[in-house]
């Protein structure tokens, strides 16, 4: 019930779905609980004010009442006028929390202070805003999945100045997250030998080749430790690069190549921390996935697209 | 207001439980004692010595706990002082209910309650109650002189409430807020206290309350007395 009548509050004001800016249609206004308590003494202290007739205490329970009229009108128009914009979510792993960005302009020349932002199933968010300033603001929200994970109704709300009134608007993020899966945290080394013989990587200078990394072991040489992947994940073990002859294959990683044993997810999970420890290693690789294949490299892009192929594997569009 | 400017700008965000379960922090303390301060001082002519020097201590107290890092009072000091005063309540007035005795609890209730400031509920209970004191001190004078004093007071109290709700700001800053927000509400409290029906005389049969003091009153009366 409470839902609903929210919904058909955020909808009153016409679509809440950003970008939009909060005209008076879309700003709500409810006396808080302290607010009607408030009322309450107020209207003791009038009696009070005429049972006794105090001239003076009739002055001040009308300024207070007048304080509660502005502080409805100085609450209202600290979200009056704010515009809303979307930013583009970062992808994140499954097990973190997603970032749900929204760009707040202040285009007056008043402050903006305690704006309060809410997801349901996220922590709540407190910002401020100066005059004509513009802030980006992260709505998290807890990613337990890999694939789309996709915002809800974003609640937006200050009780400034007096905390007697609240004010709240509604606005409804499009853009979805994508959340890659989670990478497996005690995993194999990476697979050695390719699975695939197509596509020949051209052999750069030096007849050896780094294929793959293996734990370290005690006699290997400092020089094929792989201190970059140390580097960037030291909590790890070290890492030996392991070379082959100029027959060196590609690093392919393939779907199918894991043990039937495991889940689809965990599969899927292994793959994800491979991509991380061949891009950690700057190896190149390539993906496939049933009827998907890419084809071997390394780089950020390359690891997004090989990732994106693996948050949305079988999973219904 | 240049305060709000003065922020820091690489603040991003910060992530803060619901309002209620917020704990006080030490300048809003400052705030609610300044609250207690200000409502307590017009009341200092006419409450009994004795419980001006128990609110001066709790006060004294509460203002070492804040600078000096003092223990709080416990629950068994309040009780105790709660029983105590109301037994002296009912001594120096003869009654525990009534005008001057209910001024004498509300100025108890209020330092008491500088004992447990825990959320911003508490803190929103001191500043109604430091409003309702203000009220009250008129039952005893209402002279320019206090009028004048209510207009501090209340700047006073106002910039502490929005110093519970907003983000921290200088006091200097907080006390032109609420000094401009009680200025906007002047044209209302004037049309008001123009146009609102004055009864003549009290709502209810409480005179005995109103003649509580009133020399030369008989204080008990026959038909026979009164003959119209």
């Amino acid at each position: 019930m409470r839902e609903r009548i929210r919904h058909w509050l955020a909808m009153l004001g016409g679509s809440p779905a950003l970008p939009l800016v909060l005209d008076r249609r879309r700003v709500f206004v409810l006396p808080t609980g302290a607010g009607l308590v408030f009322a309450c003494a107020l209207l003791a202290m009038l009696l009070t004010a005429i049972n006794y007739t105090l001239s003076l205490g009739f002055a001040l329970v009308f300024m207070l009442a007048g304080l509660g009229q502005v502080a409805l009108l100085h609450t209202f128009r600290t979200l009056h006028g704010l515009r809303l914009r979307e930013a583009a979510p970062e992808p994140v792993f499954a097990g973190q929390n997603a970032g749900f960005r929204i760009w707040l302009d202040n285009d007056a020349a008043r402050a903006r202070p305690a704006l309060h932002f809410a997801m349901p199933g996220g922590e709540e968010t407190v910002t401020a805003l100066d005059a004509r300033q513009s802030r980006l603001v992260t709505l998290s929200l807890p990613a337990t999945r890999r694939g789309w994970l996709a915002p809800q109704r974003v609640t937006l709300s200050t009780r400034y100045p007096l905390g007697l009134v609240r004010a709240w608007s509604y606005a409804l993020p499009a853009q979805r997250c994508l959340v890659y899966p989670q990478p497996e945290s005690r995993r194999p080394p990476l697979p050695v030998h390719g699975t695939g013989d197509i596509g020949q990587r051209p052999v750069g200078e030096g007849s050896e080749e780094m294929a793959g990394l293996r734990d370290h072991r005690a006699a290997d040489s400092p020089r094929h430790v792989a201190w970059k992947a140390w580097a960037r994940t030291p909590d790890m073990p070290l890492l030996t690069k392991q070379f082959e002859g100029s027959d060196g294959g590609e690093l392919w990683l393939d779907l199918s190549q894991l043990p039937a044993t495991l889940s689809l997810e965990q599969q899927l999970s292994r793959l994800t921390g491979w991509v991380m420890d061949a891009e950690a290693a700057g190896l190149q690789y390539g993906l496939v996935l049933g009827g998907i294949r890419i084809a071997p490299a390394s780089g950020a892009v390359h690891r997004a697209r090989v990732l994106r192929a693996l948050a949305l594997y079988g999973l219904p569009q | 207001m240049k305060w709000r400017r003065n922020r820091g700008r690489a603040q991003v965000q910060t992530r803060l439980p619901k309002p209620a379960a917020e704990p006080l922090d030490s300048s809003r303390i400052a705030w609610l004692m300044a609250v207690a301060a200000c409502a307590l001082l017009p009341h200092g002519s006419h409450l009994p010595g004795w419980l001006l020097a128990v609110a001066a201590l709790l006060f004294t107290w509460r203002v070492a706990q804040w600078r000096l890092g003092w223990p709080g009072a416990g629950g068994t000091v309040k009780l105790l002082v709660i029983v105590a005063c109301c037994a002296g309540v009912t001594l120096t007035f003869g009654r525990l209910f009534g005008r001057e005795p209910g001024v004498a609890l509300l100025t108890l209730m209020l330092v008491l309650k500088l004992h447990e400031l825990r959320s911003t509920r508490d803190g929103h209970t001191v500043v109604l109650l430091g409003y309702f004191m203000l009220l009250t001190a008129f039952l005893y004078s209402q002279t320019p002189l206090m009028a004048a004093s209510l207009g501090v007071s209340m700047t006073v109290i106002t910039a502490a409430l929005i110093a519970l709700t907003g983000p921290p700001a200088k006091p200097r800053a907080l006390l032109r807020q609420s000094a401009w927000m009680l200025a906007q509400a002047l044209p209302f409290m004037l049309v008001l206290f123009v146009l609102f029906p004055r009864v003549p005389g009290p709502l209810w049969g409480c005179h005995w309350m109103l003649t509580a003091a009133c020399p030369g009153c008989p204080t008990a009366c026959r038909p026979a007395r009164f003959p119209n």
